[in-house]
């Protein structure tokens, strides 16, 4: 399962989650087997970021794109959620700790 | 502590602006760290009315990107012309052609161009200025290039500007009408949502499509009824519409004939008519404001709104 978390740098599992989702810098890409391992993690940047208008959009294709299942980030705009609802991409809301952190919770919802 | 205000209202012209740049002044006398965003890009007018000293920095946005065609290469086979949904695209003398003001840069036309003819170029979208008004504190706003509007990034650089360089202030947000891309980049994240309203059937629909969104994004909103007396009957609807939502009513504000008369001048209105009608009003207003920042903790509890639940419906294809 892949696990997409939006944040502002590029550290990986150690980077903290972003307030934002459609204009967050970077999404660490984290994929975990079946007991919740972490098998891989990768930074891509947010396309979101450098658009002036439907960032929440384009950061959700990008995602898409990558194939991943869920989503983390401290707000989603409705934008954005209308278009994760339909691509089944399960939004989560958590913010202000590391990846590492978060990755718990996000395995639980 | 970081403590963010947003004035926003949905609709135009009811008084956030007035509002945002007296409660400024009232906030920046009794705080030490206050710091105001002007989030109308499109049509500022905060550095006037705040009358900005000094500019003392700026930074360039040049996230938007522009596509151009190399007229050398091009071979005039139009199918950029065809690729492209916002219509930027011309055949002009056998060359195309792009309008750089209807261009959004997708890049759709750089890929089906056979002779890799266009390229993307980056813009600037604005630049952000942090200027200081004649009250001692720091104002952020934005000037665009002609034919830029303002844009969801601008606005969020402007508020990423004001929580880096001036660490742990508190801000108060002058938000654009409407409930668009630049309303919403002001809103995500804040702690506060003050909503302004006047009594008329327009704005009182406006006001309850940005508490929807205030809502979405789990931000307690507080209002203030500005011109109440104007129509007591609509007033009356908004209180009720407020206390069926739990949203408190911060402020009754009466119509003063002398706030359009202040706005001849790049002062505040409070600062000019310091016992006009509307007076009364605004530092009830401001007061407010600071006792609810100065309990912030247990205000937030006790207001605390429940976000509109993300229930992801999957549609398997």
């Amino acid at each position: 399962m892949k696990i997409a978390f939006a944040t502002e740098g590029s550290e990986g599992l150690d980077a903290v989650i972003s307030q934002r989702f459609g204009r967050a810098r970077f999404f660490t890409i984290v994929e975990v087997n079946e007991v919740g391992n972490v098998i891989n993690v990768k930074v891509i940047e947010n396309p979101g970021f450098y658009a002036e208008r439907g960032a929440g959009v384009r950061a959700v294709q990008r995602l898409i794109e990558e194939g991943v299942n869920v989503v983390v980030a401290g707000d989603f705009g409705p934008n954005a959620l209308a278009v994760l609802r339909s691509s089944g991409i399960r939004p989560v809301r958590v913010s202000g700790v590391a990846v590492r952190e978060a990755l718990t919770k996000a395995l639980q919802a | 502590m970081v403590f963010e205000v947003v004035v926003a209202s949905g609709k135009g012209g009811v008084g956030k602006s007035t509002i945002a740049s007296s409660l400024a002044v009232i906030m920046g006398k009794e705080l030490s760290n206050l710091v105001v965003i002007d989030a109308d890009v499109d049509a500022p007018n905060l550095h006037l009315m705040l009358n900005v000293r000094e500019w003392v920095d700026e930074l360039v946005i040049r996230s938007a990107r522009v596509a151009k065609v190399n007229a050398d290469k091009c071979v005039g086979c139009g199918l950029c012309e065809n690729a492209c949904t916002n219509r930027a695209i011309k055949l002009v003398s056998g060359k195309c052609v792009i309008n750089k003001y209807l261009c959004e840069g997708c890049g759709a036309c750089v890929l089906v161009c056979p002779k890799k003819a266009i390229e993307l170029y980056e813009v600037i979208s604005g630049i952000v200025k942090v200027g200081l008004t004649e009250f001692g504190f720091p104002l952020i706003t934005a000037s665009l290039p002609p034919g830029r509007a303002n844009t969801g990034k601008i606005v969020t650089e402007e508020r990423n500007l004001a929580r880096e360089r001036f660490k742990g202030f508190t801000i108060v947000t002058d938000a654009a009408a409407g409930i668009g891309c630049q309303v919403i980049a002001s809103l995500v994240g804040a702690d506060l949502a003050l909503l302004v309203a006047e009594p008329t059937p327009t704005s009182f629909n406006d006001l309850k499509r940005i508490h929807r969104l205030t809502k979405h994004f789990g931000i307690p909103s507080v209002l203030a009824i500005n011109k109440y007396d104007l129509d007591q009957y609509m007033t009356d609807k908004i209180l009720k519409f407020a206390e069926e939502e739990g949203i408190g009513v911060l402020a009754l504000i009466p119509y003063d004939s002398n706030i359009p008369l202040s706005m001849a001048r790049p002062t505040p209105f409070i600062i000019q008519y310091p016992e006009s009608k509307a007076t009364g009003g605004l530092i009830k207003l401001c007061t407010e404001i600071l006792k609810i920042l100065r309990n912030w903790d247990s205000w937030r509890r006790e207001h605390r709104v429940k976000p509109i639940p993300y229930i992801p419906k999957v549609i398997k294809p």
